[in-house]
């Protein structure tokens, strides 16, 4: 960032709270592709992500004044963005696609390797996925949710989430595969 | 598929999208930024101004319409005294009603009455005993009301003190009829008498309300501001008088 002064997080949460416009603008900028990141994730495209930043920006600038400086302010913002995530998914909660059994059980062969994927093919795969197993996907396995918690939010049975997450998986592992399978082609 | 093949993937997906970054467009900011609150500190002052208006205006208007009613239940309280019947034949010979309506002193009434009643009588004895009455009257007699009827159909509420009602009396009681209409009349006419506070025109409307704060502030004849108060629900200013901006229209001095 070029600018004349630097300031510490402290001073932009609290310049911040005072509805300081330079320091509001500075935790976006410093926040805004790690918060997109997590859009990105619980979005089917690019947009729908970027919808779900946005609202979760404006939430966060409302209610900033309720954060306290004991908690760690990223999770605090990772929090607010991911009920954004949540909300609009149950807002436009559709029903959940329904992958063929045979499809969805395909076992992969063994374990694989998908360091060398970049983050926008992990993205896509994800976002290929159908809308229910994509929620409990990342709820599941990447905010940590257990299977109780997220059965209670989505207003879903606690095995309807299991089930969920293990075709996700599934679907994962295949769709990986195949990237995989087409790097090396070519 | 075996559980530690899973768990390897969960992690493996955690720790590539634990620290993940992607850049937004450039676009998003703007629509944040154009949902903020604007200009908060100019929005308070506003509202607070509007309350204190309405309030003021709403405290003016109760404090009036207490006094109203309150000026129209002394009136009620006035208990109404008969009147004789020689006094009143006397005075419809002269158009004139004059219910004297005395709270404490009955005496004095009566001594009055049969004054007039008896005109015939040397007019001596009707002031002796009016005279008679007269000192311990005075001390008790504060104020007396009378009711002024002249046969143009004007009616005056005149609250007087003693010695005014005597000499009311007295004037009564020594000239004929004709006389009478006059003398009374003069007696108006020279603002001896102070008139009672009751209120001349209800308060329909803001327009009333705001004519009436501006009587009791600006004595000029010309009023800072005027409102036509014959509309029922809608007032319209009739006068203006703000230094150089004068206006005046011809129905504000009918009133």
């Amino acid at each position: 960032m070029k600018l004349g002064k630097t300031y510490t997080l402290i001073e932009i949460v609290e310049g911040s709270k005072a509805n300081n416009k330079l320091l509001q603008k500075l935790l976006y900028q410093q926040f805004a592709s790690k918060m997109f990141a997590i859009c990105m994730r619980y979005a089917k495209d690019r947009m729908e992500a970027e919808d779900v930043l946005q609202i979760g920006f404006i939430k966060i600038f409302k209610e900033i004044n309720s954060y306290r400086a004991e908690g760690n302010f990223e999770g605090w913002m990772r929090k607010i963005m991911v009920n954004t995530a949540i909300e609009s998914y149950r807002k436009n909660l559709r029903f959940l696609n329904v992958v063929p059994i045979e499809y969805a059980f395909e076992e992969p062969e063994n374990s694989i390797n998908f360091c060398n994927l970049e983050m926008q093919d992990l993205i896509k795969i994800i976002q290929k996925l159908a809308e229910g197993y994509r929620i409990v996907f990342n709820m599941y396995i990447i905010e940590g949710y257990s299977h109780k918690e997220i059965g209670a939010t989505l207003g879903i049975s606690e095995s309807t989430s299991k089930s969920q997450l293990s075709r996700a998986r599934a679907i994962l592992q295949l769709e990986i595969i195949k990237m995989e399978g087409f790097r090396y082609a070519t | 598929m075996q559980p530690k093949i899973n768990n390897e993937w969960d992690d493996l997906f955690k720790n590539k999208f634990e620290d993940a970054e992607i850049t937004p467009s450039a676009n998003v900011w703007d629509n944040i930024e154009a949902n903020f609150p604007t200009k908060k500190r100019r929005k308070v002052p506003i509202f607070w101004w509007s309350a204190a208006c309405i309030i003021l205006v709403s405290t003016t208007l109760l404090i009036f319409e207490k006094k109203g009613e309150t000026a129209l239940k002394n009136i009620k309280k006035i208990p109404s005294v008969g009147y004789h019947n020689n006094l009143k034949e006397n005075l419809n010979k002269a158009n004139i009603s004059l219910p004297l309506k005395i709270e404490t002193k009955k005496i004095q009434i009566e001594n009055i009455t049969i004054a007039v009643s008896t005109k015939a009588k040397p007019k001596t004895t009707a002031k002796k005993s009016v005279a008679k009455d007269t000192e311990e009257s005075k001390n008790l007699i504060e104020n007396h009301s009378i009711d002024v009827k002249i046969s143009n159909g004007l009616t005056n509420k005149l609250e007087l003190p003693a010695s005014d009602t005597l000499l009311v009396a007295n004037v009564l009681i020594n000239k004929s009829p004709v006389e009478l209409n006059e003398t009374v009349s003069k007696f108006i006419n020279k603002n001896e008498l102070v008139q009672a506070k009751i209120p001349k025109k209800k308060i329909k409307n803001l327009g009333d309300a705001i004519n009436f704060l501006v009587n009791k502030i600006d004595k000029r004849e010309k009023k800072l501001i005027k409102f036509d108060s014959n509309e029922d629900n809608n007032s319209s200013i009739v006068a203006l008088n703000i230094g150089i901006i004068q206006f005046n229209s011809k129905n504000s001095t009918n009133n």
